[in-house]
């Protein structure tokens, strides 16, 4: 069974899932980097099929000939087969009142009827991240200042059930500001990644998991957060020989203002840095060199439309030298899509927050993906997804 | 480049080095033209610690100069050192103490890198060295509210009002107060503040509109008491916001200005907004207000101010109104206009609609003689409509007798329909097409069609009674009738057509266990017939409103598995991606 995954693939984000389905039930699957977009081969099996036939995902008979040529064609051009062995644990870092259409990994993950357990403070800080082979950070806010948005929006509902959700919890775990648990919290994240843990996170859990890092022992955050402003010296005593993407970033001192730092190119809520969208492209690897970040750019689009997010992109001075650039807009000062090794483990950040909905406002209609079925930003997320899934000595770059 | 010119180039190149003039130092404007162009080129390549110091090369001349000012403090912004703009803002103050600019700019810098106290120092040189001007009451005001102390933002208005006076700072406070909840203050200072400006009367509106139920009547008392009248129309504008149109009108009539001209502004404006407005008694209030603007003006806009009023009047159902302004066109206006005929025809198609047929075709006949021919025909054709909507198929008919458009043709179809002659219903309906008027009349013809096409008998009176119940609105009855007519068909010859229809109207007025009994029996009848697919989706549409989510995905899966082709295919995905939460409910 070839699940086609080029401009004839009838429904891109489902086929992941029927993908991740059979692959759970044991099923072999290889993943053919750049054939047709990325395409799937999977053992015939009858319950892919109905699957298949009940998504609308579109499926193309091999026979045994047809799959000898196209192995031929793989061979002789930019092109890889990696397999597929198991169906990864996936765990979401969302607080327990987060609705899956907060966030555009659950969304994702939701529509393609891909299995997930949300985890949060207290079973990060429990130990319970290691049972997990791919973890996504929700757009949280590791500096623990509630996105700042605590000033703009303080009478807004939403603002004071997050603050208040996160304040007790921060004192139930024995901390005495939501500011000092993220820390702790960044802290167990990076240490699930050097144990071999794969990351993917997305909007402002990509800075801000970074700027937490960097700050183990300065304070950051703003007095609303943690009862002190934020240290005068704060840019210059962050320690960045602690984190695993950024490096050098200047903090935006402004508590008004829901920005962090300089990491974040288009600074969407800033009055006078914003910049306005263009599209990213995605970078064409060698597949037979390079099959990770291969992997982890099948598209059947190579320009993407931008979205913004509370970070929309990375400054690409900001990056650590040996980070992978994934997806880039040309001639801009940022990039889109970053990856890299850290310790056994490997991390991916995209930036933005819904790829279908690029000026997303708080309080904006989730977005119905059955109609942004084949959404090449959603590609991108769900190719992190199955990433895990192959083969360990595939990994290895 | 001239002859001449190319001459005196290629004798300056032979001379070369040995003629070379000694360079002139630089004018203080050259320098900033040089800093300005420098910096330009190094903003545009990303170098802005280059750029500012482009900046202040040419600030180091001209201290005061605005746009290398504005241009440090981008720059600097840019890269996180923002502070180090102070001290040139700081300088250009000074240097031009009375250049407001500079001053505002200071003041954001410093707002925004020192916060409260720092904003504060800076407002306060500000008011010292320009004590004529209301600039700095405002920008501090602004910037506190925008923090969200509304408190210290309007002590600093407060400051400000007892040195100017109300009026000059009134359109500033007034969103202030809003922000802080002071509704009935805040429709105090913007009476204040539309007298003095109407050109503020839409923001005004948009501001107050968000009131609290609770406080609009105090409100409403404080504008029409502030005893100017662009606070009686402020007044009047958010009466129209906030359901009271009519009011509103009342309220705008009574307080027009003299001059013709701006009182026909404001009427103008008051139909247009009553028309966004949309409902049933905005559209009342916009034909009153149409009819005032006829009286205010002349020629042909008062001409098609009573044919808009007549039109208003038409469409939110006050016959008595547009009558009488259609009365004073045929006074005024060329029978043949077109404005004209469209007004008369929407006239009595409303009245035809809703019911007063006779009255419909008394005035059409009163005014036949000055309509146009083509326009004559639609006009009829309404008619004829009214008088099968009323059950009286013979007069329906005399009135497209001999007639032979696609809308009469399609009048005749349905009137055989309700008859219960299928084959000419047919016949006529498909001669009819899809060209019929109006618009929903070709649908529901073209949908009408489709199942007769699969009813395979000439006549079956049972469906024409059902249709006729149908068209009188009585949906239960229909449905009762639509059963009845498909027990006297065979399984495939059309009565599961007729059950699925039936089902369809019983799902769509609200009667879940008739919709899910017809539509069970019509899938039993034919489970692979053409509307098949449809029931099924239909069926699993009323398990979901019944939250049966399990038997809906049952339902849902079988149609999709076994009607892979079918058009509502990606319907029943989407439904079923809900039904498993895979998408918002929306």
């Amino acid at each position: 069974m070839l699940l086609p995954m080029d401009e004839q693939q009838t429904n891109h984000l489902k086929a992941y899932g029927v993908t991740f389905r059979s692959l759970k039930r044991g099923g072999r699957a290889e993943w053919m980097l750049n054939y047709r977009g990325g395409s799937f081969l999977l053992a015939d099996d009858p319950a892919a099929r109905r699957e298949a036939a009940l998504d609308g995902v579109r499926v193309e008979d091999l026979s045994a000939a047809a799959e000898v040529q196209l192995r031929g064609v793989i061979g002789a051009n930019n092109m890889e087969t990696i397999p597929l062995e198991k169906a990864p644990r996936v765990a979401v870092y969302a607080p327990p009142s987060a609705a899956p259409w907060d966030d555009a990994v659950t969304m994702a993950l939701q529509y393609a009827g891909i299995e997930y357990e949300t985890v949060w403070d207290p079973e990060v800080l429990g130990g319970q991240l290691p049972s997990y082979e791919w973890l996504h950070l929700h757009h949280e806010d590791f500096t623990g200042q509630f996105s700042k948005f605590y000033l703009s929006s303080s009478t807004a509902p939403w603002l004071r059930d997050m603050v208040r959700l996160q304040t007790q919890t921060a004192r139930a775990l024995g901390f005495a500001h939501p500011a000092a648990l993220k820390k702790a919290v960044a802290r167990r994240i990076r240490g699930y990644v050097e144990d071999g843990g794969f990351l993917f996170a997305m909007c402002t859990a990509t800075e801000t998991l970074e700027l937490a890092l960097a700050a183990e022992e300065v304070d950051i955050a703003a007095a609303y957060s943690d009862g002190t402003p934020m240290a005068p010296d704060a840019t210059t005593s962050l320690r960045w020989d602690r984190t695993i993407a950024f490096r050098d970033a200047v903090l935006e001192p402004s508590p008004q203002i829901a920005s962090f730092s300089d990491i974040d190119g288009h600074q969407v809520n800033h009055p006078v840095r914003r910049q306005p969208l263009g599209a990213f492209t995605l970078f064409d690897f060698a597949a037979k060199i390079d099959p990770v970040p291969t992997m982890l750019v099948q598209c059947h689009r190579n320009v993407i439309p931008d979205f913004y997010g509370l970070t929309t992109s990375f400054t690409r001075d900001r990056l650590k030298r040996g980070v992978t650039i994934l997806a880039e807009e040309p001639g801009a000062p940022w990039v889109k899509y970053v990856h890299g090794g850290y310790g056994q483990g490997t991390w991916t950040f995209l930036g933005g927050h819904d790829p279908e909905d690029p000026q997303h406002q708080i309080g904006d209609p989730p977005t119905d993906l059955s109609l942004h079925s084949s959404s090449p930003g959603y590609r991108l997320i769900l190719n992190n997804v199955l990433f895990p899934a192959a083969k360990k000595r595939e990994l290895k770059t | 480049m001239r002859l001449g010119s190319v001459v005196a180039m290629a004798l300056w190149l032979l001379a070369g080095p040995a003629v070379l003039p000694a360079q002139e130092p630089l004018s203080p404007h050259e320098i900033v033209a040089r800093a300005r162009s420098e910096a330009g080129l190094l903003e545009r390549q990303g170098r802005f610690v280059e750029a500012a110091a482009a900046y202040v090369r040419g600030l180091d001349v001209e201290p005061a100069n605005t746009t290398l000012l504005m241009g440090l403090e981008r720059m600097l912004a840019r890269v996180g050192r923002l502070g180090e703009a102070l001290p040139y803002l700081a300088r250009a103050a000074a240097a031009d103490p009375t250049n407001e600019i500079i001053h505002g700019l200071h003041f954001s810098v410093a707002a925004r890198i020192g916060g409260a106290d720092s904003a504060a120092a800076v407002a306060a040189r500000w008011m010292a060295t320009v004590r004529g001007s209301v600039m700095p009451y405002r920008e501090w005001s602004r910037w506190l509210a925008q923090r969200g102390d509304t408190d210290a933002a309007l002590a600093v208005l407060a400051r400000g009002r007892a040195r100017f006076g109300d009026v000059q700072l009134a359109e500033h406070t007034a969103p202030v107060l809003t922000q802080a909840g002071a509704w009935v203050e805040a429709a105090e200072q913007w009476a204040v503040a539309v007298a003095v400006n109407r050109g503020i009367l839409s923001p005004a509106g948009a501001s107050l509109g968000r009131a609290p139920t609770s406080l609009r009547d105090a409100m409403l008392e404080v504008l029409i008491d502030a005893g100017n009248s662009p606070g009686t129309w402020l007044a009047s504008d958010l009466l129209l916001q906030w359901g009271r149109p009519q009011e509103g009108w009342v309220l705008l009539d009574r307080s027009l200005p003299g001059p013709r001209p701006e009182g026909a502004r404001l009427v103008r404006r008051f139909a247009d907004r009553a028309a966004s407005v949309g409902t049933r008694d905005a559209t009342l209030a916009r034909g009153y207000a149409l009819e005032r603007l006829a009286q205010l003006t002349g020629g042909v806009v008062a001409e098609q101010a009573r044919l808009q009023a007549a039109q208003a009047f038409a469409d939110a159902g006050n016959l008595v109104g547009a009558e009488r302004l259609l009365s004073q066109l045929s006074l005024e206006t060329p029978a043949q206009s077109a404005a004209a005929a469209e007004a008369l025809t929407t006239f009595i198609r409303v009245l035809a609609e809703s019911g007063q047929v006779e009255e419909a075709d008394r005035q059409f006949r009163r005014w036949e003689d000055q309509i146009a021919p083509g326009d004559v025909e639609e006009i009829r054709e309404h008619l004829a409509w009214g008088w099968v909507q009323a059950g009286d198929f013979e007069r329906a008919e005399e009135m497209i007798n001999g007639d032979s458009t696609v809308g009469a043709l399609s009048v005749q179809g349905w009137i055989a329909l309700y008859r219960g002659d299928l084959a000419t219903a047919k016949a006529r309906l498909a001669a009819a097409g899809p060209y019929a008027r109006p618009r929903e009349e070709t649908t529901r013809s073209a949908s009408i069609l489709v199942l007769l096409e699969r009813v395979r008998t000439d006549r079956l009176e049972e469906l024409g009674a059902a249709l006729v119940s149908l068209a009188a609105g009585d949906t239960a009855a229909a449905v009762v009738g639509l059963r009845r007519a498909a027990d006297r068909l065979p399984d495939t010859g059309g009565r599961a057509d007729v059950l699925a229809f039936g089902g369809e109207l019983a799902a769509a007025s609200g009667d879940q266990d008739a919709a899910e009994r017809l539509l069970g029996d019509a899938l039993a009848a034919d489970s692979a017939g053409p509307s098949a697919p449809a029931a099924a989706l239909l069926l699993a549409t009323v398990y979901t409103d019944a939250e049966r989510n399990d038997e809906a995905v049952v339902q849902l899966e079988h149609l999709i598995l076994t009607y892979p082709e079918s058009a509502v295919v990606p319907q029943a995905r989407r439904l079923l991606d809900r039904v498993r939460g895979m998408i918002p409910k929306t």
